[in-house]
């Protein structure tokens, strides 16, 4: 009984907590819900609410102030960082999963140099390479394209040194048995390694399509049209000199956040596990 | 796990070929698209729609996120920039000429009907030069004028704002009709912060300079002079707004005003709605402001047809706005600032030549008719005083008026190749924002540095480009005069 | 177990070195080359040696050494974060089901009904807001109980998810000194006591908590007081505090071997005693990871917020390095120059990063 209170004390602090977290997210949701003169008015909630905003952020009723629809393309940008993020992920994935198996499973000579080159370069702000790599794309023609939005993403020394750490701990008496059954390194990976690293390469995913999903400033520099642009830089678009449409900024967030929060949700369990069992050692 | 990575190559496949279905359409062959980087004025539509209509081998494209600095430059350098852009700030022409992102169009433009010398006003001609070539066309041109709000002014019981004021009237008057009203809200007297580029800038002490027809550079441009009487008049004087009248915001106070939403150019809509009592703006605003009052009759409708709110509210206002010429200074002639709202074409564009009829549109009368309602356009054989009116309250012909007369005795500070108008902005800023920060810091000593923080960019400049450090030394030793006038 | 040759490694290894190569080592060795030229965006200007030129500027520049300060100001949040996500974590960590399963349904039903009954009574009396956060605390709880640590934890994670400017957007709105929610309510707390109280300026203001010391006038030293460095902070701490720090320390946590927990508690000692002794040592190699990125992270910072929030200002104030960077790369285009600034940066971030390691070899245990 004791251990109840406790318990149910835990959740009072919790949720005193949470609401503290949660209040800007309370006003974003009533923002979304506002028109605009109300956005400067202080209440959580609109006075005269105004549901069409998640219409007009869909291009599907007239922005009241123009009489027209919206030039902006919101579904567009979604589809671009989902497309965009999907393909990071996999690529980042796959080829972290490839360099992870040869770092952990493979013996060969400088291993461990190139290795910790790579660790090195984590170190290194991103900036300095921002500058340059915008440069290289536009050598390469690829400026203002889906490519350009991917490529540089999908290779990750992160990603690397994380299923490194989960591949390592694997025993070796697996790959020993199915080499003494004459399979070659590239079944050894896919049927037996990849299969055990599972946490880890969904902790690996998740993180990856959380954090490109988010990307700001590559996006930023790379795309040019507007039928490219993804989420966070469409949003830019809201705020023209002419004004600034904040409720429908919010309305397009929310729209944003609730497929996330569901991936989020569904995936919890894995994330968590998935990092307990890789762990942080040493 | 192969079964696995064999269906996320499935999804990813079908993924791509959506999004290669969502590309938008290309054009039909024989059409030459053109972007322009422009802001998303609503006007703009019917604009480029009559230029299509007129061109039908061309097809004109509004690009309205791309317009500003960096994203010009860095994406003119490398390859995906529009074919004709907007110069937001005069300032910034002479940035994109020596980044190259300009093209010259001297030779073309006499042909073209659209040459600086005969087919522009007078008034903007640093704005479309720099250094003896032509850049560009104006899509508007205009200077600065008081716009008041009339229904601030009436409540206060304070007379009109008249166009043979001085800048000490001027204040007395804005501190008669600013405060803080009963529910907390703030009228200021007037506004000072200029948008066109990335950050809001503060703009009222440029008022001031240009009103005493002040010049940054030494007639042959190899010195700066931003140490002098002008400039410190011109601080003072902003200093003095904020602090001793108390009717100027500071730079980031119009800045938290400006986060809260409201159509219209943000300081536009302020003033509509009644935080400003004056703005410094132009006929531009009649943009933003018509919309703004169609908004609020459609609110006065509203509140006749509910005999609740009839009760409890008064009557929702209705803008109604006057004009007047900025202030001068007792004993100096009237002088203002000439403001051209410039399209430059893109020398690595591959329709350059084709861009040159967008130009032709801008000098024409049909362009002309389609921009009068809101700007004063380029060429002033076609600007026209008795432009139609829609909303007596908006004072239309007489913002016409007002714009043109200012605009003939409008000028622009001439511009040096050995130091950007753009560094000088910013070096100034940078001394506005401190000044503004602690108003307790002394104006000479912040010009004091800023000259010679400016030397030293000048210097800089030299040392990287012989070239330039060449010119320079036969400049100074011909004591030869600036080519612009 | 024979070695394995060259070229089997280089098949798996290919795809990432190569993008390693191209993305990375390339970009690296092309901007430190590049930071002794004089290299610019410009087409116009013709690339030529220009030695330690850029780094003698640096090293003379008074706005250099202003947004250094300013970045190490805004990482004095850090251990507000990571401190922030530990206790989370430790929150989070541990039973959060009831004895009896049905107690608990009980609970949730209760809780979320009192929570809908009183914000109905709230709405009806006439305080739509708190009604609306009422019932907002009635769902999460009623959540929280039925489903335990998972819903807190989504909660926790919410800043995460919004991408860019819309957070950035949402906490203009909040710090807005007149209207803003923040202020607003700073003031109902204060007149509620009897106060009348003007509320921070936040972003509008140069002050800083620190500014009662005697900085040069150059930092803006606005003197002592809540502004926009504060304000960026406080915004840094509430986005980092539920996201994957925490993530990782609740994975740490659970690593900790239970058996070690049960050996303390039979030799007597209390929960804090507990935690000083067996939780955070072991926790030991999960905070370094976090520190150490954090730290990294840290340095290359305050970018999105001053692109779009503060523009830098109010007169420089939140300008960090990374913003310097990019104002000298893509604003003045001068590449030379930003790459200069940027490498400096990398050797503070590989030095921080090195003293960390030294500090935790030498005291291995704690």
């Amino acid at each position: 009984m004791a251990r109840d209170l406790r318990t149910f004390l835990k959740h009072f602090l919790m949720v005193f907590l949470a609401i503290a977290m949660v209040l800007p997210f309370l006003w974003m949701l009533g923002a979304s819900f506002k028109p605009n003169p109300e956005i400067a008015h202080v209440s959580l909630l609109p006075e005269h609410p105004q549901p069409a905003n998640y219409a007009i952020v869909l291009k599907r009723a007239p922005d009241p102030h123009t009489g027209r629809l919206l030039e902006l393309n919101f579904p567009k940008w979604y589809f671009n960082s989902f497309f965009v993020a999907a393909w990071v992920t996999s690529l980042q994935v796959m080829t972290s999963a490839l360099a992870a198996f040869a770092f952990s499973r493979l013996t060969w000579r400088g291993r461990d140099t190139v290795f910790l080159l790579y660790l090195g370069t984590m170190m290194i702000p991103s900036l300095v390479l921002m500058l340059p790599n915008y440069q290289i794309m536009v050598k390469l023609g690829l400026v203002n394209s889906y490519v350009g939005l991917i490529l540089p993403m999908a290779f990750s020394a992160f990603g690397t040194f994380l299923l490194r750490q989960f591949m390592i701990v694997l025993p070796r008496s697996y790959d020993e048995a199915a080499e003494m059954d004459g399979a070659g390194p590239l079944q050894v990976f896919l049927d037996i390694i990849m299969p055990l690293t599972r946490p880890g390469l969904i902790t690996l995913a998740i993180l990856t399509f959380l954090g490109n999903f988010q990307s700001f400033f590559w996006p930023l520099v790379m795309v040019k049209d507007e039928s490219l642009r993804t989420l966070p830089i469409g949003l830019l678009l809201f705020q023209t000199d002419y004004g600034q449409q904040t409720e429908l900024i919010m309305a397009a967030t929310v729209m944003n956040i609730v497929p996330l929060i569901v991936l989020f949700v569904v995936m919890q369990k894995q994330l968590v596990s998935g990092i307990q069992l890789g762990g942080i050692k040493g | 796990m192969r079964a696995l990575i064999a269906s996320v190559a499935v999804f990813l496949a079908v993924l791509t070929a959506v999004a290669m279905l969502l590309r938008p359409p290309r054009l039909p062959p024989g059409v030459t698209p053109l972007v322009w980087a422009s802001s998303k004025n609503p006007y703009r539509y019917g604009q480029i729609d009559y230029f299509n209509g007129i061109h039908p081998e061309l097809r004109l494209r509004l690009d309205g996120g791309n317009a500003d600095f960096q994203r010009i430059i860095v994406q003119t350098c490398s390859g995906v920039g529009p074919d004709v852009f907007d110069v937001l700030k005069g300032s910034y022409l002479q940035a994109y000429v020596e980044a190259g992102v300009a093209w010259d169009i001297t030779a073309a433009a006499a042909a073209n009907g659209i040459a600086a010398d005969s087919d522009a006003w007078p008034a903007i001609h640093n704005e479309i030069t720099y250094e003896g070539r032509q850049y560009g066309y104006p899509a508007g041109v205009g200077c600065f004028l008081i716009l008041y709000n009339k229904n601030v002014f009436d409540r206060r019981g304070v007379p009109y704002p008249s166009s043979s004021m001085t800048w000490e009237e001027f204040l007395q008057r804005l501190m008669r009709v600013s405060g803080t009203l009963p529910d907390g809200s703030r009228v200021w007297g007037t506004n000072a912060v200029d948008y066109a580029g990335t950050a809001p800038a503060a703009f009222f002490w440029k008022t001031v300079f240009y009103s005493r027809h002040g010049e940054f550079f030494t007639p042959d441009g190899t010195r700066p002079t931003v140490d002098t009487d002008d400039m410190r008049v011109a601080l003072q004087l902003h200093k003095d707004a904020i602090v001793t009248y108390r009717v100027l915001p500071r730079t980031v106070d119009v800045g938290a005003m400006t986060g809260q939403g409201g159509w219209g150019n943000a300081a536009t809509t302020q003033f509509a709605e009644g935080h400003y009592a004056t703005i410094v703006s132009g006929k531009y605003a009649l943009a933003s402001l018509r919309g703004f009052v169609e908004m609020q009759k459609r609110d006065v409708a509203r509140w006749e047809a509910d005999p609740g709110r009839q009760r409890t509210e008064p009557r929702p206002e209705v803008l109604r706005i006057g004009v007047a010429l900025l202030p001068h200074f007792s004993g100096r002639p009237f002088s203002c600032a000439a403001l051209s709202q410039t399209v430059v074409i893109n020398p690595a564009s591959p329709h350059r030549r084709q861009a040159l009829a967008f130009l032709r549109f801008l000098a024409s009368d049909a362009y002309a008719q389609r921009v009068e309602s809101y700007n004063i356009p380029g060429n002033p054989k076609h600007a026209d005083a008795d432009c139609p009116v829609t909303d007596p309250e908006l004072a239309e012909r007489e913002l016409t008026r007002c714009e043109v007369e200012s605009l003939r005795s409008g000028y622009q500070t001439r511009k040096s190749p050995f130091l950007l108008d753009f560094d000088v902005d910013r070096v100034l800023d940078a001394q506005v924002n401190r000044l503004e920060a602690d108003p307790s810091l002394d104006c000479g000593q912040l010009l004091a540095e800023a000259q010679s923080e400016l030397e030293a960019a000048l210097r800089l400049n030299l040392s990287r480009d012989p070239q330039l450090a060449a010119q320079y030394r036969l400049r100074v030793a011909h004591g030869a005069v600036a080519s612009t006038p | 177990m024979k070695p394995h040759r060259w070229p089997i490694a280089l098949l798996f290894l290919g795809p990432n070195l190569l993008g390693f190569l191209v993305f990375t080592l390339v970009p690296v060795v092309l901007s430190f080359a590049g930071s002794f030229t004089n290299w610019s965006l410009r087409p116009a200007v013709p690339l030529h040696f220009a030695g330690w030129d850029n780094y003698a500027r640096l090293f003379q520049d008074g706005n250099f050494y202003f947004y250094l300060y300013n970045t190490f100001y805004l990482m004095l949040a850090l251990p507000f974060s990571i401190g922030g996500a530990l206790v989370l974590a430790v929150l989070l960590h541990g039973r959060f089901s009831f004895g009896r399963p049905r107690r608990g349904f009980r609970l949730a039903a209760a809780s979320g009904t009192i929570a809908l009954m009183s914000s109905a009574a709230l709405w009806l009396t006439g305080s739509p807001n708190l009604a609306y956060v009422v019932a907002a605390l009635g769902f999460i709880a009623t959540l929280g109980i039925l489903f335990g640590p998972v819903a807190y934890r989504t909660v926790f994670y919410l800043p995460y998810f919004p991408a860019g400017a819309a957070t950035i957007l949402l906490w203009s709105q909040l710090y807005n000194p007149n209207f803003g929610l923040i202020n607003q309510g700073i003031q109902h707390v204060a007149a509620a006591f009897g106060w009348r109280v003007d509320g921070p300026g936040w972003l509008t203001s140069t002050r800083s908590l620190l500014g009662f010391l005697p900085w040069p006038a150059r930092f803006n030293n606005g003197g002592f007081g809540l502004g926009a460095r504060e304000a960026i902070m406080l915004m840094g701490v509430w986005g980092a505090i539920g996201g994957n720090n925490m993530i990782l320390f609740l994975a740490g946590l659970a690593n900790v071997p239970p058996e070690l927990h049960e050996a303390a508690d039979m030799d007597g000692a209390g929960a804090w005693q507990r935690f000083r002794h067996v939780t955070w040592p072991q926790l030991a190699p999960t905070t370094f990871f976090i520190v150490v990125i954090s730290v990294i992270g840290g340095l290359q910072g305050g970018f999105e917020q001053a692109r779009l929030m503060t523009f830098g200002g109010p007169a420089g104030a939140t300008t960090t390095l990374s913003y310097y960077i990019y104002q000298q790369g893509f604003e003045r285009l001068d590449l030379g120059y930003g790459s200069a600034i940027a490498w400096v940066l990398f050797v503070l971030v590989f030095g921080l990063t090195l003293l960390q390691w030294r500090h935790r070899a030498r005291d291995g245990s704690d």
